[in-house]
């Protein structure tokens, strides 16, 4: 009697820890779905406008920004890619040192390229048109390039007025941007005037980018079950199930993936081992700070439609210290099975390569004493690696198609080739 | 053992019924390690502190010994574990002449976080207390 007795008092709790463990599980999986709209972003007034948005979209596979006319931001953040370029580093106009991120989701980030340089996304998307590794061109032809398309000008003077008359190339000279001769030459309002309309465009092209948020995964699915009661296992396979315990447990990936983006959205330093031995290292976070402070487009500044707001002033307040040397932003890991090669400078070609990094730590290079220590190596099985692969891959979900090319016009037809 | 798990889940289920864990408003303290000061702070929601979610604290240094004003008061949180701080600066503004506002403060990651609390006294003497919250 005592024996069956304490055998039920066993199996009770038992019974008990495992559903105290699943209970665990589902907390943990609710914290990471859904997807919620993201932050509101008051330096942008135009960051809800539906038609800011559609012109912004027009902007973002428009390679007539660039300065050959052959580079759009659709080149690095190309669609059918999760909206990376499947490169080990950015291909644009030349070669560049970092891979190429999602942008999809970008709208919850609160530091944007890899190494945090700007605070918005809005001026995130000026930097590329005016660096020569990527687009190449400068604002006075980016502006020029808006005013000579019929489409493009008409759009942009219904949303923000005006453009300047940059067909008058004494007061508007080509290739002016800061740091040349042109821009120098140029009268202060003009520059005013150029900039002004320059801000605008990248404000549009967030308005499109905020609309860019990973699909609906297999993994959400079975969260939203969990929340409808039923949760149904078979939405996600057994081993991504084994994979999501793995995750949340002791494969420790939640101390950075965590939240619905599955990212701390901050900067870490993993010791990667260098894509190129022979090469300097990446400052990372180091050199991304500083370039943040210097930034003609802050949050804080004269350019933004909110200086004084509670998100211009956290960023004004970001710290730097020794620790962030050589540290990136953790990225997100929705869609990762579809946005490789991975790590800041592609180091790894393949989800397995990234696994089999964290199970070991192999190759691991401590640039300096003053580096963060949050790895410890996994010591997984095959099978273990395997699950965790298996969950990575099931958090892929695209956005709506009608995102994903360039917009045809409002009454169903394609633009005329003239805004090609 | 029945009764007294029942009696502990009552206890809890009243405590969080009435809001005592989770209140904005109530206050930790501690104190300088050498005894000099009593550290005391409000922190505003979210309570407890969330990984990653922004939030604010009031803090109100009383000198235990001299009753002398306290010339400054430092902020800052660490992960000892991880070898790594916060990613924003702490700046408190003095509010009144024994307290402070620190605004913006971000524990970016789950772990085991110690917050520092650096006292100057009017001869410029430091008195640091801490004090370690986890976070999941």
């Amino acid at each position: 009697m005592c024996m069956i007795a304490a055998m039920t008092v066993c199996l009770t709790l038992a019974a008990s820890q495992t559903s105290d463990a699943a209970d665990r599980l589902h907390a943990m999986a609710k914290s990471l779905s859904p997807v919620p709209p993201p932050p509101t972003n008051p330096t942008n007034a135009f960051a809800l406008s539906p038609a800011a948005a559609l012109f912004g979209q027009r902007l973002f596979f428009d390679p007539g920004l660039s300065r050959a006319g052959d580079v759009s931001c659709s080149t690095c953040h190309d669609p059918t890619l999760a909206f990376a370029d499947g490169k080990q580093v950015a291909e644009g106009l030349n070669t560049g040192t970092i891979n190429s991120p999602t942008i999809l989701g970008a709208a919850h980030h609160r530091w944007l390229f890899l190494d945090g340089r700007a605070d918005t996304l809005w001026s995130q998307a000026l930097g590329p048109i005016e660096n020569d590794l990527e687009m190449g061109s400068s604002r006075t032809d980016a502006v020029r390039h808006i005013a000579g398309n019929e489409i493009l000008r008409a759009e942009y003077t219904a949303l923000f007025g005006p453009l300047p008359d940059v067909e008058n190339l004494d007061r508007f000279p080509v290739n002016a941007r800061p740091g040349r001769p042109q821009w120098e030459a140029m009268g202060t309002e003009d520059q005013h005037a150029i900039t002004s309309a320059f801000v605008n465009l990248g404000k549009a092209i967030e308005a499109y980018e905020r609309l860019l948020q990973p699909g609906h995964s297999d993994f959400d699915r079975w969260v939203a079950s969990i929340d409808a009661g039923t949760s149904s296992t078979e939405l996600m396979s057994p081993a991504a199930h084994r994979g999501f315990g793995l995750f949340a447990g002791d494969a420790g990936c939640r101390q950075c993936h965590f939240g619905p983006m599955f990212s701390d959205l901050e900067f870490h330093d993993l010791a990667l081992p260098p894509r190129d031995p022979a090469a300097a290292p990446l400052p990372g976070r180091g050199a991304g700070y500083e370039l943040l402070r210097k930034r003609e487009f802050a949050a804080d500044g004269i350019w933004s439609a909110a200086p004084g707001s509670t998100k211009a002033r956290r960023a004004a307040g970001a710290r730097i210290g020794p620790e962030h040397w050589g540290s990136f932003r953790t990225p997100s890991l929705r869609n990762v099975a579809k946005t490789g090669p991975y790590m800041h400078a592609g180091q790894f070609e393949t989800l397995s390569e990234v696994l089999a990094f964290y199970n070991t730590l192999d190759g691991q290079v401590r640039r300096h004493h003053h580096a963060e220590s949050v790895l410890q190596p996994l010591n997984f099985t095959p099978d273990q690696l395997a699950d965790l692969e298996a969950f990575l891959k099931a958090l892929s979900g695209d956005p709506p198609a009608i995102l994903l090319r360039k917009p045809r016009r409002s009454n169903g037809t394609e633009p005329p080739k003239s805004a090609e | 053992m029945r009764l007294s798990t029942l009696c502990m889940f009552t206890l809890i289920t009243l405590l969080l019924a009435s809001g005592c864990a989770q209140r904005p408003g109530i206050k930790d303290s501690t104190t300088t390690e050498d005894g000099r000061f009593r550290v005391t702070w409000w922190q505003t929601p979210p309570r407890p502190i969330e990984a990653n979610s922004y939030f604010e604290l009031f803090v109100e240094v009383e000198d235990l010994t001299d009753d002398e004003e306290p010339y400054d008061l430092r902020f800052d949180a660490t992960m000892p574990a991880h070898r790594h701080g916060m990613n924003m600066v702490a700046s408190p503004t003095r509010f009144t002449r024994d307290s402070w506002v620190v605004r913006d403060l971000l524990l970016h990651m789950p772990g085991e976080w110690v917050m520092t609390f650096d006292v100057t006294d009017q001869n410029g003497v430091l008195h640091r207390a801490s004090e370690t919250v986890i976070l999941d």
